[in-house]
């Protein structure tokens, strides 16, 4: 049922005669999916670094 | 009938040990999803008589599309619980799917563009379609800009909630701009109502990378409102507990 429509591997990465607009588009996309995971995890370990830091402050104010 | 479960989005705290195990999930089921899609749509769906292969863009650029509307939607939805209910979480969900949204908004217009190249000779038309998607554009920017210009955070999202609610309108703008005014954008290939425009073997990958992109905006939208938990709760003996035991 499902069937390769390319001749070869070669050929699907041409993708004759539009593979310079199709795979653009798809690796931004790519980019910008792992751009958004990777700033997400980022703002995360900033925000609990934060808590961190305010933590020990209060520790040496209280000692 | 019990209101519990609904209540219980009150509670920063609730959310925030659960949201990193609906994260993972989400975020593997997405992958395997928008991998299966993408490769089938790029690989295996039959070349399209008239647009050669340029079509294949529509694995992506559809579902985007679809989704930057939907995220405007739901931002809608949690402007309204956050004025009736004055939850929290609301707010933070719509601070975190306004930086989601526009990059789903700038992904569609992105390759909405490059596959008009091929297909109607031009990158950019200001016909209604593309227009009223670049206002949509304009409009998450706003949202995030005017955040970002009031300090107190409850005053920013009242004041975010109603740019929400007035920016609604634009979204049927959106959907019938291709029945209203005479534009190049081909009008809507799948329909809830109606059999599709194309055969099972083009639709079949499409609506695998629809769920799969539904499920990576979720995976995304869990993680911002994460982060922006732990943020906003940095003075709650919760976080600090939380951080502590780290």
């Amino acid at each position: 049922m499902l069937e390769f429509q390319f001749e070869s591997l070669m050929a699907f990465l041409a993708m004759a005669p539009h593979g310079a607009y199709v795979w653009p588009v798809y690796i931004l996309g790519l980019l910008i999916l792992g751009g958004l995971t990777w700033v997400n995890l980022r703002q995360h370990r900033q925000a609990i670094r934060l808590v961190k830091r305010q933590l020990e402050r209060e520790e040496t104010h209280e000692s | 009938m019990s209101w519990r479960w609904f209540h219980q989005w009150g509670s920063p705290r609730w959310f925030y040990e659960r949201a990193g195990r609906w994260q993972l999930v989400c975020g593997w089921l997405a992958l395997i999803l928008l991998m299966v899609g993408s490769l089938w749509g790029l690989g295996f769906a039959p070349v399209d008589y008239q647009q050669g292969n340029s079509y294949r863009i529509i694995y992506l650029h559809v579902p985007v599309a679809f989704l930057a509307q939907a995220m405007y939607a739901a931002m809608a939805v949690c402007a309204v619980v956050l004025f009736v209910w004055k939850m929290k979480l609301a707010d933070v969900a719509m601070q975190a799917i306004a930086v989601t949204g526009l990059a789903f908004t700038v992904l569609s217009l992105v390759s909405g563009a490059v596959w008009g190249k091929p297909t109607w000779g031009t990158y950019w038309v200001w016909d209604a379609r593309l227009t009223s998607m670049l206002i949509l554009g304009f409009l998450y920017l706003g949202l995030i800009g005017l955040r970002a210009a009031i300090q107190d955070p409850d005053q920013a999202g009242k004041a975010c909630g109603i740019l929400v609610l007035v920016g609604v309108v634009n979204l049927p703008i959106i959907k019938y701009s291709v029945e209203w005014w005479n534009t190049l954008h081909q009008p809507a290939s799948l329909k809830l109502t109606e059999k599709p425009t194309m055969p099972a073997s083009m639709w079949m990958p499409l609506l695998v990378n629809i769920l799969g992109y539904y499920i990576a905006a979720a995976y995304l939208v869990l993680g911002s409102m994460r982060a922006i938990v732990i943020g906003r709760e940095r003075r709650a003996s919760w976080v600090k507990e939380l951080v502590g035991r780290a």
